[in-house]
C-alpha cells in the first residue's frame, strides 16, 4: 500500500545513519488481552529510537533493528502501552491491555493538533468508552458518576430523561451555574444535549480540571470542561462491524421509606387516640372505608422495561476513515406518564485528501420522545401521595379500578395521565466540520464550524373524556429552537531546535452565536378526542412567542515549550467579549502558565526499578464563569434596566421587569493546582493534585428591601474560596497473561472546602430566604435553622435552644436555655455544611478468561438535605387526617415519658435542625459481569469475530442513613421527588 | 509544496475570520425595553398607564383577599385545607414574617408603586403637542396617583396601627417610597405622613381626572373613583364630614343604582355586571386574566367540591329570608365532599363562583372580574360617618336605601344599637371582599369565630372553630417580611411578630 510505501521511506531516510548496524529482524504479533483479536496499525519502536514501524490488518509486524537495541515500545490508542526486551529471540508475540488511561494516546482538549496524554501539562481525567457505553440509563454521563475525581455527579429524579448535575471541585459558585462547559468534538454544546447523544458514539469524556487546561475556554470554563470525544475510525483498518441489544427492568431504589407509613390500623387508632376522630366517627368511616392500601404502589408501577439497540461500522483506508453508527434506546420510567425513547444516527468521516489537506465531517443526529411526570412535588397526587390514608382503595367492591378514587377524591394516576397526555419531543442535530491545511511542514491553519442545535416540540392536552372537564379538552403545543453556532480558526506552529527544545505556538479566533426561539398556542373546547389540535378548540385562544440571543467573540493563543520531553512549559491567554456582558465590563482576558516536570527520567530515578513513572505539574491561572444560570433566557439582556409588556383591555402595556447592571460581567476564578502522578512496579498507579479555587467577582443575586420595587438583582459582589484535593488511585492486585486474569481495585476522591470570603453591602453574614442556608464570611456555606433541644419529658411540650441574646447566630450556641415557643427567629448556623466534604468512587476489575466483573460504587460523604418531606409525614397536628410514618406514634402522653415528638396538639415537625439530615450514601452505581465466547467457538461460524454477553446492574445497592425519599437528592431541599430507580440488565455485543 | 496552497490557505483564513468577526455584541432584547427609552411617546405613556392596570387586576383576590378574609369570624378551614392560610386560620405562633403571601403581597405593591415612581417621574418628559395629548397625560397621571394611594392605603392598613388621630403622628406606618430608587434603606414613616401623603396624591388625582365622568363599570379609574377612594380612606382617618362629603356625592350622583333583585345581584357577582361598579377591571380568560378565587369552591368533578373554607352557619343566617344577596354570596348547589365523605346541603362562599364565559373547562376556574370600588360601600361610609359624627338622619337614610334595595327591613334604631345596625350591614354587604379584618381593626373589635355550619367537616379545636381574638390583637397588624427587615436596619417591627 502506498501509505505504507511512504512510511517505510520515511522510516528509511530517518534511520538512515544507523543503516549499517541493522542486524536482527523481529517478528510477531500483536494481540488485544481482553479477547485475543489480532490488533492493527499498532505502532511498534525501538526503545529510545525512531526505528518503528506499524502492525498490519492481521497484528503482523516486521522490524529490522539495530544491534544496540535492548527492548521495543508496544504503543496503541486505547491500550496500555509496554515495553518488551529483545535481548534473545526474534519472534514476540505481544498482548495489549486496554487501558483508560493509555498516555501515548494524541488528546485535542483545546484547540491546535493535540498532545500526548503524557505530555499533557494540565490535570485531565479521562474515562473510555468502555465505562460509558451499554449502560441502563439514557444518560452517558449518569454511568461515569463516580469515576473521575473533583467530578461530582449526582442524577435526583428517577425519569428516564434526567440530566444529573455536575460539579467539578466543589461549587465555584453560591447562585450562578455550576455545570462545567461541556465539548463535543471541538465544539461547546449544552450539557442538555449529551441526553440525545448515544453513549455508545463515545470515544471518552475527558474531564479538564485546573487552569493549564481550562483557561483557553476563557469565560465560559470556570466550571472546569468536559471534553467528549466521539468513535472514529483508523487509517488501514478493514470494518468492523459491531450489534449490540439489551434488555432490562428497573424498580424502585429504596422502597423502604415508603413502607415507614401506618397501615389502616395504626392510621385509625391514631385518629382516635389523638382526638382527631370520635370512636364513633371513625366507625361510621369505616364501615364504608376499609383497605389496607400502600399508596406508593399506585402511584409507582412495580417494575418497567428498558432496550437499548445499536449498530456500528468503523474502518479506514489509507486516507479516510469512518465511523457510521445508529442506535435505539427506550426506557419506561416507573411513574406514569414517565418515559423515554430515543433514535440516534452518526457519521464521522476524516479524509486526508493530499499532504497538504485534511477535512473531517461528523454528523450526529438525535431524535427522542419524552414523558414526564409533573407532579414530583408538594402534591398528593405525586410526591406526597403517600399521605393518603390507607383506608381507602384503588377498586371498588367489585373489584375494578376506579377512576375518580371513591372517598379519597383523587383520580386514579394512571387514569389521570392517561387523560393528560404531555408528548415532549426533541430532534438534536449536531454537525460539525473542519478543513486543516498544512501549507509549510509544522504549521496548522484549522478552520472549524460546529452547531449545537435542538427543536423541541411538545403537546399538552386535555383529553375531552376526562371526568374533570367532561367534553372540553384542552390543548397547548409548543415550539422551541435552540441554536448555538461556533466558527473557530486556528494556526499552529511546531518546531524544534537542536531536537531537543520544542516549541507550539498557536493562535486562534472564536465567535459564538446562540439563539433560543419559542412560540407557543393554546386553546380549550375540544370535544371529541379523535379530534385533538388547536383547531378544534372553541374558546380560550392564546399565543406567545420569543426569542433570545447571546454571543461572544474571542481571541486566545497559546505557546508550548518542551525541553527534550522532560520539562514542560505552557502558557495560555485568552480575550472574550460577550453579549451577556454590561457595556462598562465587555472585555474579559483570561490566562494562564503551567509546567510539568518528567522526573522518572532524570538519571537519578531511572534506574529506580520500583518507581515507573512520576510526572510533577503545576499551574496557575484564571477563568471566569458568564453561565449566570443554566437556561438562555435567564442570561440574555439582564444588564439591561427594561420593562417588559403586559395586556390590558386589549393594549400592550409596559411593567418594570429588571433593575438591570451595566457593570454585569463574568465571576473570575483563579485556579491555583499542584500535583503529581507515580507508577509504582508497574502496577500501582496513583495521582494526586491539590488545588485552591478562588472565585472572586462573584456572581449573585444580591437582595434589595422589596420597598425598592425589586427583591433581587444580578451583580458582581462577593468571593468565594474552594480548596481540595483529587485522588486518582488504581492497583493491579492480581495479573496473570496466560489466563488473561487480573484483578484491579480503585478508588478515586475529592476533599473539598468552601469558604465565602465576601458578600455584599458589608454584611457579615446573609441568610438565604426560603433556603435554610447560611452564607457567612469565614464560613462554609451552612445549614440555619432553630435547634431542636428534644421534648420537655415533665410537659411534652417541644423545646428549642435559645440563639446567642446578642444576635451573633453565625455561631451555634447550646447555653443559653431553651424555649418551647417556635419562630424563626430561634435560627443559628447549626455548623452543618450545605456541600459535601468528601465525594468519590471506587471499584473493582477482575477477569479470568473470558469473564470479566466491573463494580463501580459511587459515594458522597458529609451531605446534607432539608428532609422536607418530614415536615408533611411526621406532622399529625398540621396535616390532621392523612396518613403518617410510624414514627409519629412515639409522642408525649404522660409525665415522664422521653419521646420523639411532643404531645399531641402541639405540632410535631417544625423546620428545624431535625430535618437536616445526613444525605451521605454509597451506591453501587454499576455492575458489570461479562462473557465473551471463547474464539475457538466462534471461529467455526467463520463470521462472528467476537461475541460477548453481558450482565449489567445500576443502583443495586445503596449505603445511607438518610430517612427521607433518595439520598442522591442534589438540592439543599428534598420533597416530593421522584426516587432513582435500579436496573438490571442482559446484554449482547457481536463483532463481525 | 506549491506557493498556491500557501495562498489558498491564507485566503481561506483570512475570509472565514472576516464572515465571523462582523458580528455584533450589543444584542437587542424583542420582547422588552430599556427602561430610559419608555418614555418616548404618549403612546409609551399609555402603555405605562395599562401596565399599572394589568398590575392592579392581580392585587385584588387569591392572597390578597384571602389572608385577611380567612383570620376572621366569618370562614372554617375544612379537613381537606392542607394548611393554605393556616397560620391567619389560627392566629397561632406559626404566624411569622416569614410568611410567604405576607412578603408577596408586600414585595407587589412595593412593586406597583416602583412602577408608579418611574412614570410619574418619567411623563413629564413626553412632549404632549395636541390638546387631546394633555388631556390622555391628564388621565395617565391621575390613575397613577390614585393608584399610589390604593397601594399605600392597603399598605398602611395592614402594616400598621389604625389612624388615631392622637397617635398617628408617632405610630409608625409603613416605608413611603416615592421615587424609584434601588439602593435606598427607608424607615418607616410614620402614620399620619403615610395618610397625607394617600390625601394628596388623591387631591392630584381629582384634579387631574376631573374631566373623566364615572360611567358604571369602568375599566379605568375616574373622578368617581377618586372620590370613593377618598370617602374610604377619610373613614379611616375619622374625617367622617370629608368621608360623608365624598360618598354622598356619588349616591346623589345616581350614576349607580342599587341592585334590587336576586336575579339582578346574582348576575352582578357571578356574570360580573357592571351595575354597582365604580371601577371594575377587564379581564378575560387568556393574556388578562385575574388571580382566580378557586380556594372557595375547589372543583374536582361536576359533583365533588372540595372548598379549603367554608363560610360559617353565623354569617349565613345573619341574611333573611328575603335578603337577595343570600343567594348571590352563598351556594349549596355545588355538591361538598371532604375527605371522601360528601356533605350535601353545606353553603360555600359564593361571591366568586366564576363568570361562566371566563371559564377554560367544563368546570368553573373561579375567575372574576376585580372589582375595585363599588356603590354599596359609599353607602355604608355615608352611613357610618354619619352616625359617627352623630348625624343620625343621615347615617339612616344611607342606611335604609341600602337595606331596603337589598330586601331588608328598614332599620329604625338610635344610639348604639345604630351604630350596631350599620355594622351588621357592612358586615353582610362586604363580606369575604377583604374589608372585615380591617374594619374590626378600626372598630377595635374582638370577635369569636361564627358558629360553623357542619363540624364532622372542619378542623376542631380552639385554634380553628373555637377561635376567640381579643380586641387590637398584635396580628389584626401584619408583621414587615423577614426579607426586608433581615436587609434594612432601618426597619422597625410591628409588636408580637417574629
Amino acid at each position: 500500500m502506498k501509505k505504507n510505501l511512504l512510511t517505510f521511506l520515511l522510516l528509511s531516510i530517518i534511520t538512515l545513519g544507523s543503516v549499517y548496524a541493522q542486524n536482527r529482524r523481529i517478528t510477531g504479533t500483536v494481540t488485544s488481552a481482553d479477547d485475543g483479536l489480532p490488533l492493527p496499525a499498532v505502532s511498534v519502536k525501538v526503545t529510545g529510537t525512531n526505528v518503528g514501524t506499524q502492525t498490519d490488518t492481521q497484528g503482523h509486524f516486521t522490524l529490522d533493528v539495530p544491534a544496540n537495541a535492548k527492548s521495543l515500545d508496544f504503543s496503541f490508542v486505547g491500550f496500555a502501552a509496554q515495553t518488551v526486551s529483545i535481548r534473545s529471540g526474534s519472534v514476540f508475540n505481544i498482548k495489549l491491555t486496554a487501558d483508560s488511561k493509555s498516555l501515548n494516546e494524541v488528546v485535542v482538549l483545546g484547540y491546535g493538533t493535540g498532545t500526548t496524554l503524557a505530555n499533557t501539562v494540565g490535570d485531565i481525567s479521562r474515562v473510555s468508552s468502555r465505562d460509558i457505553q451499554d449502560k441502563p440509563t439514557a444518560n452517558a454521563l449518569d454511568g461515569i458518576q463516580g469515576r473521575v475525581a473533583g467530578l461530582s455527579i449526582l442524577t435526583s429524579t428517577g425519569e428516564p430523561s434526567a440530566t444529573p448535575s455536575l460539579s467539578i471541585n466543589g461549587i465555584g459558585s453560591l447562585t450562578s451555574s455550576v455545570t462545567p462547559l461541556v465539548v463535543l468534538d471541538g465544539v461547546p454544546v449544552a450539557l442538555g444535549t449529551v441526553l440525545s447523544l448515544n453513549p455508545d458514539d463515545f470515544e471518552s469524556i475527558t474531564v479538564l480540571k485546573d487552569a493549564a487546561s481550562t483557561s483557553i475556554y476563557g469565560s465560559r470554563a470556570a466550571n472546569g470542561v468536559l471534553y467528549i470525544t466521539t468513535k472514529h475510525g483508523r487509517l488501514n483498518t478493514p470494518q468492523t462491524i459491531t450489534l449490540t441489544s439489551s434488555y432490562g427492568t428497573e424498580r424502585l431504589a429504596n422502597p423502604q421509606y415508603y413502607n415507614s407509613f401506618m397501615n389502616s390500623a395504626q392510621w385509625g387508632a391514631f385518629e382516635v387516640a389523638t382526638g382527631a376522630q370520635t370512636p364513633a366517627s371513625l366507625a361510621t368511616t369505616l364501615q364504608t372505608y376499609h383497605a389496607d392500601t400502600k399508596w406508593y404502589q399506585v402511584y409507582f408501577k412495580p417494575s418497567a422495561a428498558l432496550y437499548n439497540e445499536n449498530f456500528s461500522i468503523t474502518g479506514g483506508t489509507d486516507k479516510t476513515t469512518y465511523f457510521v453508527s445508529g442506535g435505539y434506546f427506550k426506557q419506561d420510567g416507573l411513574e406514569y406518564r414517565s418515559a423515554y425513547d430515543r433514535y440516534t444516527l452518526r457519521s464521522n468521516v476524516t479524509s486526508k485528501v493530499n499532504d497538504w489537506l485534511k477535512f473531517g465531517l461528523n454528523l450526529s443526529v438525535g431524535y427522542d420522545n419524552r414523558q414526564t411526570n409533573q407532579f414530583n412535588t408538594n402534591s398528593l397526587s405525586g410526591g406526597l401521595s403517600i399521605l393518603n390514608p390507607p383506608i381507602y382503595s384503588l377498586y371498588n367492591s367489585a373489584g375494578v379500578r376506579y377512576q375518580f378514587i371513591q372517598g379519597l377524591g383523587s383520580y386514579d394516576p394512571y387514569y389521570y395521565e392517561t387523560q393528560h397526555p404531555d408528548n415532549q419531543n426533541n430532534s438534536q442535530f449536531n454537525p460539525a466540520g473542519f478543513i486543516e491545511l498544512t501549507p509549510i511542514k509544522g504549521l496548522t491553519i484549522k478552520s472549524q464550524a460546529g452547531m449545537d442545535d435542538f427543536d423541541f416540540r411538545e403537546s399538552a392536552l386535555v383529553l375531552p373524556s376526562y371526568l374533570g372537564s367532561l367534553n372540553n379538552g384542552s390543548d397547548i403545543e409548543t415550539f422551541q429552537r435552540g441554536t448555538s453556532l461556533t466558527f473557530t480558526n486556528t494556526a499552529e506552529y511546531k518546531f524544534a531546535l537542536a531536537s531537543r527544545h520544542h516549541f507550539t505556538a498557536l493562535i486562534g479566533q472564536e465567535y459564538t452565536d446562540n439563539t433560543l426561539s419559542t412560540f407557543s398556542g393554546q386553546d380549550t373546547g375540544q370535544s371529541d378526542n379523535r379530534l385533538l389540535t388547536l383547531t378544534t378548540g372553541t374558546t380560550a385562544k392564546n399565543a406567545n412567542s420569543s426569542y433570545y440571543a447571546t454571543d461572544f467573540q474571542s481571541l486566545f493563543s497559546r505557546f508550548d515549550y518542551d525541553y527534550n520531553n522532560r520539562y514542560f512549559l505552557e502558557a495560555s491567554v485568552r480575550q472574550d467579549k460577550s453579549s451577556k456582558f454590561g457595556a462598562n465590563h465587555q472585555t474579559g482576558t483570561f490566562y494562564s502558565i503551567g509546567a510539568s516536570w518528567k522526573a522518572k527520567d532524570e538519571n537519578f530515578l531511572k534506574d529506580v526499578s520500583w518507581l515507573t513513572d512520576l510526572t510533577f505539574r503545576a499551574s496557575t491561572g484564571t477563568t471566569g464563569n458568564s453561565q449566570f444560570s443554566s437556561v438562555l433566557n435567564a442570561t440574555a439582556y439582564q444588564q439591561i434596566a427594561a420593562v417588559s409588556t403586559a395586556t390590558y383591555n386589549g393594549a400592550t402595556g409596559f411593567a418594570l421587569n429588571q433593575p438591570g447592571d451595566p457593570n454585569l460581567t463574568w465571576e473570575t476564578v483563579r485556579n491555583t493546582q499542584i500535583g503529581f502522578t507515580a507508577t509504582f512496579f508497574n502496577r500501582i498507579n496513583l495521582d494526586v493534585s491539590f488545588y485552591r479555587k478562588t472565585t472572586t467577582n462573584m456572581l449573585l443575586q444580591v437582595p434589595f428591601v422589596a420597598t425598592s420595587g425589586f427583591t433581587s438583582q444580578l451583580q458582581n459582589v462577593g468571593s468565594l474560596e474552594n480548596k481540595g484535593m483529587d485522588i486518582d488511585f488504581n492497583y493491579t492486585v492480581y495479573s496473570d497473561s496466560k489466563h488473561r486474569a487480573y484483578i484491579t481495585p480503585r478508588l478515586v476522591a475529592n476533599l473539598n472546602s468552601n469558604k465565602v470570603l465576601s458578600l455584599f453591602n458589608g454584611l457579615k453574614y446573609y441568610i438565604t430566604p426560603n433556603t435554610g442556608l447560611l452564607w457567612a464570611v469565614g464560613k462554609p456555606v451552612s445549614y440555619i435553622e432553630p435547634l431542636w433541644a428534644g421534648v420537655n419529658p415533665a410537659n411534652g411540650l417541644p423545646q428549642w435552644y435559645n440563639p446567642d441574646p446578642n444576635g451573633n447566630i453565625v455561631n451555634k450556641t447550646t447555653s443559653n436555655g431553651t424555649t418551647t415557643a417556635f419562630t424563626a427567629s430561634l435560627q443559628q448556623n447549626l455548623n452543618i455544611d450545605r456541600y459535601a466534604w468528601l465525594n468519590g468512587g471506587f471499584g473493582l476489575s477482575a477477569g479470568y478468561e473470558g469473564f470479566s466483573l466491573d463494580a463501580n460504587f459511587a459515594y458522597v460523604k458529609g451531605k446534607y438535605i432539608t428532609n422536607n418531606d418530614q415536615y408533611f409525614t411526621q406532622n399529625p397536628s398540621v396535616f390532621t387526617g392523612y396518613n403518617q410514618q410510624t414514627a409519629v406514634l412515639n409522642y408525649w402522653k404522660n409525665p415522664g415519658d422521653v419521646t420523639t415528638f411532643p404531645k399531641y396538639g402541639q405540632q410535631f415537625s417544625q423546620f428545624d435542625s431535625r430535618l437536616i439530615q445526613d444525605a451521605s450514601f454509597i451506591r453501587l452505581k454499576t455492575i458489570v459481569l461479562g462473557y465473551v465466547i471463547p474464539k475457538s467457538l466462534l471461529e467455526k461460524t467463520k463470521f462472528i469475530k467476537r461475541f460477548e454477553v453481558d450482565l449489567t446492574g445500576r443502583n443495586l445497592l445503596t449505603f445511607t442513613k438518610y430517612k427521607g425519599i433518595d439520598p442522591e437528592v442534589d438540592s439543599n431541599i428534598a420533597l416530593g421527588n421522584d426516587p432513582n430507580t435500579k436496573q438490571i440488565e442482559v446484554g449482547l455485543k457481536a463483532t463481525f | 509544496m506549491k506557493k498556491n496552497n500557501i495562498y489558498i490557505s491564507m485566503v481561506l483564513t483570512v475570509l472565514v475570520t472576516i464572515i465571523t468577526s462582523c458580528q455584533k455584541l450589543n444584542l437587542v432584547p424583542v420582547f422588552e425595553i430599556p427602561v430610559n427609552q419608555s418614555f418616548s411617546t404618549v403612546k409609551d405613556a399609555k402603555a405605562w398607564d395599562g401596565g399599572m392596570y394589568a398590575l392592579l387586576r392581580n392585587r385584588q383576590f387569591g392572597q390578597y383577599l384571602l389572608e385577611s378574609d380567612v383570620a376572621t369570624d366569618e370562614l372554617n378551614a375544612t379537613l381537606d385545607y392542607g394548611n393554605n392560610y393556616g397560620s391567619p386560620q389560627r392566629w397561632d405562633n406559626t404566624f411569622l414574617s416569614t410568611d410567604q403571601n405576607l412578603s408577596a403581597m408586600w414585595n407587589a405593591y412595593y412593586s406597583n408603586i416602583a412602577n408608579i415612581n418611574t412614570a410619574i417621574a418619567g411623563f413629564p418628559s413626553i412632549a404632549t403637542p395636541a390638546a387631546s395629548d394633555v388631556t390622555s397625560m391628564n388621565q395617565y397621571t391621575g390613575d397613577a396617583h390614585l393608584m399610589r394611594a390604593w397601594y399605600y392605603h392597603k399598605l398602611v392598613l395592614r402594616w400598621a396601627k389604625p389612624y388615631e388621630t392622637a397617635t398617628a403622628a408617632t405610630d409608625p406606618g409603613v416605608p413611603l417610597v416615592l421615587k424609584f430608587n434601588l439602593t435606598e434603606l427607608p424607615a418607616r414613616a410614620s402614620v399620619q405622613a403615610v395618610y397625607t401623603q394617600i390625601l394628596s396624591d388623591i387631591t392630584q388625582a381629582e384634579t387631574l381626572l376631573a374631566n373623566v365622568p364615572g360611567v358604571q363599570g369602568s375599566p379605568y379609574f375616574t373622578i368617581d373613583a377618586a372620590r370613593a377612594l377618598e370617602a374610604r380612606v377619610k373613614l379611616d382617618m375619622h374625617d367622617y364630614a370629608g368621608a360623608y362629603a365624598a360618598a354622598n356625592t356619588l349616591i346623589t350622583g345616581g350614576k349607580y343604582p342599587l341592585i334590587t333583585t336576586q336575579a339582578g345581584m346574582i348576575s352582578y357577582w357571578k356574570n360580573d355586571g357592571g351595575q354597582e361598579s365604580i371601577t371594575q377591571l377587564f379581564v378575560n380568560n387568556t393574556s388578562e386574566a385575574p388571580t382566580s378565587m378557586i380556594n372557595y369552591i375547589q372543583p374536582k368533578t361536576a359533583t365533588n367540591y372540595d372548598p379549603l373554607y367554608v363560610p360559617t352557619q353565623t354569617i349565613i343566617d345573619m341574611f333573611g329570608a328575603t335578603d337577595i344577596r343570600k343567594a348571590a354570596y352563598f351556594s349549596s348547589a355545588y355538591p361538598v365532599v371532604i375527605q371522601g365523605t360528601p356533605y350535601p346541603g353545606i353553603f360555600i362562599v359564593a361571591k366568586y363562583q366564576g363568570n361562566p364565559a371566563l371559564f377554560t373547562t367544563a368546570l368553573t376556574n373561579a375567575l372574576q372580574a376585580p372589582k375595585i370600588f363599588r356603590i354599596a360601600e359609599m353607602y355604608l361610609i355615608a352611613a357610618e360617618a354619619s352616625a359617627s359624627a352623630s348625624s343620625e338622619p343621615n347615617a339612616l337614610t344611607a342606611l335604609n336605601a341600602l337595606r331596603v334595595a337589598r330586601g331588608e327591613v328598614p332599620s329604625v334604631s338610635t344610639g348604639a344599637a345604630l351604630v350596631q345596625d350599620i355594622r351588621d350591614e357592612r358586615r353582610r354587604e362586604l363580606a369575604f371582599e377583604g374589608f372585615r379584618l380591617d374594619d374590626l381593626k378600626r372598630w377595635h373589635l374582638g370577635f369569636t369565630r361564627g358558629v360553623p355550619q357542619n363540624t364532622n367537616m372542619l378542623l376542631q379545636g380552639s385554634s380553628y372553630v373555637g377561635l376567640t381574638i381579643a380586641a387590637d390583637a398584635n396580628f389584626f397588624t401584619w408583621g414587615i417580611p423577614f426579607g426586608d427587615t433581615s436587609i434594612n436596619p432601618n426597619l422597625v417591627q410591628n409588636p408580637g411578630w417574629q
